[in-house]
């Protein structure tokens, strides 16, 4: 690059700066620029998670639907309570390494937030192990997701949401990496939320699962 | 020195985040949400649920616990709220937040979910279809000979009918008597054509529900026969007919 074109750039670069201090000192310098005042991201990860709530929904209800209608000793007796009990347990402590990890990096301290994001990842990766352990179950004795109602809804309804399990590890793994190349830091984490909003819905749904699984 | 500092952030990382997170950075600080505290009383929560369904694991029938399931949900929607309140902070942050997530629910997926279940049991409304007889549907021809009506006992369980041959005669008023003696609901569809136009009803699940027997009761319905020919009456349950839960009634 040309020294004149690298003056020009540099030219533009302080421009924009110059145009960015006065539209912040006009506007509310703390503020999003948009017309509801919320920042647009974290809107589109509560409507998203609203949609989310209702396709769960449809599947739980699915479930509910079609409970009693097969044999228990064809699926049903088959869940070991104490398993899930603990894969309740683990998925609870994921939520709460999460949200602590978006209060240490509200107040800067990042390596406590890769610690506890790592911690949170492992939390989630022990409670798919947990589901491995019930489905290997499920298929030894003979029930799978084509043998009969239980096991369609069953493994679709846990199937979905040890997916969205696996893809909230992947997206904390990336979270880990941001962090570590710099991209996140005490007064900009909203990634971190926005994941974290994300964990905690998941988690949300495994509380309902519980229930109507293997509580009722 | 307030905008500098602003300046600086922003011109610092193209991604910065300039939405309201810092006012709400404040609010939620100035809470000081007590996050393992709610984390002992979802693991509080969670332990009574689990206790609920070991001290009363009955499920249904005589031993049932009245209250038990209601109560269960009850405590499931605590957790939830503690979740979305306090991990999701709703509680600190703007309320558009919750509108959003509310209305998204509440407009969208209630209305959508209820539709759901009551057509995901198209064979009782079916059967409310039918009662009056469906426009254009072909009466059986009146048989002088059809006789007084019939009562046809059968016992349903997993997966058959017993017997699994019956006999009418077209235009006889037949009264099914079904009883359930297997460990999940049965019930009793007559299929609208005959083996010869129709050899698998339950395929297309054709026909009318008659009778509905669940777990140790009787189901009982009626029909007048159909033309004459041979019958697959099937049990509707998802899967069952496919087990073999099926059989012959004869119209004579």
């Amino acid at each position: 690059m040309s020294a004149v074109g690298k003056l020009e750039k540099a030219g533009d670069r302080v421009g924009s700066h110059m145009e960015q201090v006065v539209s912040e000192a006009q506007v509310q310098p703390e503020h999003a620029e948009t017309t509801t005042g919320l920042d647009h991201r974290k809107l589109l990860i509560w409507v998203f998670i609203a949609s989310e709530t209702i396709f769960f929904a449809s599947l739980m209800a699915t479930y509910l639907v079609f409970r009693g209608k097969t044999p228990p000793q064809d699926g049903l007796a088959h869940l070991d309570l104490n398993v899930a009990s603990i894969n309740t347990f683990i998925l609870l402590a994921s939520s709460l390494t999460m949200v602590l990890a978006l209060q240490s990096i509200e107040s800067g301290k990042k390596g406590r937030l890769i610690g506890l994001l790592i911690l949170t990842a492992l939390l989630g990766a022990l409670f798919l192990g947990g589901q491995a352990l019930e489905y290997n179950e499920l298929i030894t004795n003979g029930v799978s997701i084509d043998t009969n109602l239980f096991g369609a809804t069953f493994f679709t309804l846990t199937g979905f949401h040890g997916a969205h399990v696996a893809i909230g590890i992947l997206w904390i793994i990336m979270l880990i990496i941001r962090a570590l190349r710099g991209g996140i830091s005490q007064h900009n984490h909203l990634a971190v939320e926005l994941g974290g909003l994300y964990w905690h819905f998941v988690d949300l749904v495994w509380v309902v699962l519980f229930t109507i699984i293997y509580l009722i | 020195m307030e905008q500098e500092q602003s300046f600086q952030r922003s011109t610092a990382d193209p991604h910065h985040d300039p939405g309201d997170f810092v006012a709400e950075e404040k609010r939620i600080q100035q809470a000081k949400p007590n996050y393992v505290g709610v984390f002992v009383a979802l693991a509080i929560l969670t332990a009574i649920e689990i206790s609920i369904t070991l001290i009363f694991p009955s499920e249904e029938g005589a031993g049932a616990t009245i209250g038990r399931v209601p109560l269960l949900l009850f405590l499931t929607v605590a957790k939830a709220l503690l979740v979305i309140l306090y991990y999701m902070h709703l509680k600190f942050d703007s309320r558009l937040y919750s509108y959003f997530f509310g209305a998204g629910v509440l407009a969208f997926g209630l209305p959508f979910v209820i539709s759901m279940i009551f057509l995901m049991s198209p064979p009782q409304l079916a059967s409310q279809r039918h009662e009056g007889g469906a426009p254009g549907e072909q009466r059986p021809t009146p048989n002088p000979n059809a006789g007084p009506p019939v009562t046809l006992k059968l016992q349903g369980f997993e997966f058959e009918f017993d017997p699994g041959a019956l006999a009418a005669n077209s235009g006889q008023v037949v009264r099914i008597e079904l009883q359930n003696t297997g460990s999940v609901e049965h019930n009793f569809v007559m299929p609208s054509e005959p083996v010869a136009t129709l050899p698998e009803p339950w395929v297309t699940n054709n026909g009318t529900v008659i009778a509905k027997a669940p777990v140790a009761s009787v189901g009982k319905g009626g029909f007048t026969a159909p033309a004459p020919g041979d019958y697959a009456f099937y049990c509707n349950v998802p899967g069952h007919a496919l087990a073999g839960m099926h059989g012959i009634i004869s119209i004579k």
